[in-house]
């Protein structure tokens, strides 16, 4: 007869054998992070709010939530390999690079739209800046040209005067519209009415250029301070906070303001 | 902060199956596993600049698994369900011809069943101190709780899984400790 203890680690030990596929696994994850990035990036371009990764990431709890958002270039789990490559889709880096590819060389968003169309892409248009981005990496030409005309005028006139995405989402936040793209028609509207718009071309920059907000650096304080998550943990238990990360940033506060907290790091 | 040279990519490479086999002793449910550590992952990966740089990114991941099965919100109800093939009984009435071997397995899998009745924090005591092999300090610190504590927590545990009577001395013995 086997004592408690051992039954109860042949029990866990038996059923490791449950876990799920790796490669399948490995798969979905490159899916979720990369749209932690671009939801990150969206939250910063329509709500002029700036939230750490951590945050965004704490509201995502139900992944299937998020099966619109179609891989960029991941294996399918059914022909996934048994374990992980060390590259098999495209990293938060790569991704960035492609997609900074694809707007310096002057694509937008509405270029993104007619290759969506030509390349019968119907998810994240996200995507369709990656793999655009991608191309231009490996020396192709896209299909349409940069900065191509719309058709409407008032995007055209927006685009003509020189104003890109960031411009759109400074302008939306100042003229707190729900998206860059309304900022687009709003402002594209007032420069053909003979309007100035608040900002000049080309002088916003991207939420990535922007620099860390109060509560970033508040978790940054936290860490630097030699505090680790373990002991975010004790506080959140101290200070009654929602979660650790709260606790880090309350604790990043009080480190800044000068204040000792009740722990040692 | 000290930086490591092991990519992400590397670490989930190696790691993987690992954390996964966790996270699955874990939550009991082979889908809440795959979600917990998928979302874990993806939130690490982000982040992973900073991961990397501490002392043991494997822990940190980790207790990351840990508190995201703590703090997981989805409906239990649901995933407390066995699905068919998923017990080791169903696996080991194809697999296995000798009786001793199927009798332990079908002990195991009773127990397993019994560790789905048991809360999420005192499920993770059983897991960090019988799977995880470790001590009653170290739990508590991953939980937020002091060393007593995580004996309680225990202690209840091993009583709703009719596993006191054997353990009682052995814990009563700590908590007078």
């Amino acid at each position: 007869m086997s004592t408690p203890e051992e039954q109860l680690r042949e029990a866990f030990q038996a059923h490791e054998s449950l876990a799920p596929d790796p490669a399948a696994v490995y798969a979905r994850v490159q899916e979720l992070s990369r749209t932690y990035k671009w939801r990150r990036r969206g939250a910063a371009a329509a709500g002029g709010l700036v939230v750490g990764a951590g945050l965004i990431a704490g509201i995502v709890t139900v992944p299937n939530a998020l099966h619109s958002a179609p891989a960029v270039n991941h294996q399918p789990a059914a022909t996934a390999p048994a374990s992980p490559s060390p590259t098999p889709s495209l990293s938060a880096a790569e991704i960035e690079q492609a997609t900074q590819t694809y707007l310096s060389a002057g694509y937008d968003l509405n270029s993104a739209r007619q290759l969506a169309q030509l390349w019968h892409m119907s998810g994240d248009i996200g995507d369709v800046k990656v793999k655009a981005g991608r191309m231009l990496l490996q020396g192709e030409e896209l299909p349409v040209p940069p900065s191509v005309q719309t058709g409407d005028p008032k995007l055209d006139a927006f685009a003509s005067a020189g104003y890109d995405y960031d411009d759109a989402t400074e302008l939306a936040k100042l003229w707190k519209l729900q998206s860059p793209d309304d900022a687009k028609i709003e402002g594209g509207k007032r420069l053909l009415a003979g309007q100035t718009l608040p900002i000049k071309p080309g002088s916003a920059t991207s939420p990535a250029d922007q620099p860390p907000t109060l509560e970033e650096k508040r978790v940054k304080a936290f860490f630097d301070a030699g505090y680790t998550a373990s002991d975010a943990n004790k506080l959140a238990g101290l200070w009654h906070t929602p979660g650790p990360y709260e606790a880090k940033v309350e604790g990043g506060k009080r480190l800044l303001a000068g204040q000792k907290l009740p722990i040692a790091p | 902060m000290r930086h490591s040279s092991v990519t992400f990519e590397q670490f989930a490479v190696a790691r993987l199956p690992s954390l996964l086999r966790y996270a699955v002793v874990l939550t009991g449910d082979r889908e809440l596993a795959q979600d917990v550590v998928q979302e874990v992952l993806a939130r690490a990966q982000v982040r992973w600049r900073r991961i990397s740089g501490a002392d043991s990114p494997e822990a940190y991941v980790r207790r990351m698994i840990l508190n995201e099965y703590l703090s997981w919100r989805r409906t239990w109800a649901v995933r407390n369900i066995h699905a068919v093939g998923e017990r080791l009984v169903d696996l080991g009435d194809a697999r296995v011809s000798v009786r001793d071997h199927a009798q332990s397995i079908v002990e195991a899998d009773e127990l397993w069943s019994r560790l789905a009745s048991l809360g999420r924090k005192q499920r993770a005591v059983l897991v960090l101190r019988y799977y995880e092999q470790l001590d009653d300090d170290a739990i508590g610190d991953l939980l937020g709780c002091t060393a007593a504590t995580v004996r309680s927590q225990a202690s209840k545990a091993l009583k709703t899984l009719r596993l006191s009577s054997e353990l009682q001395p052995r814990e009563l013995a700590k908590e007078k400790s």
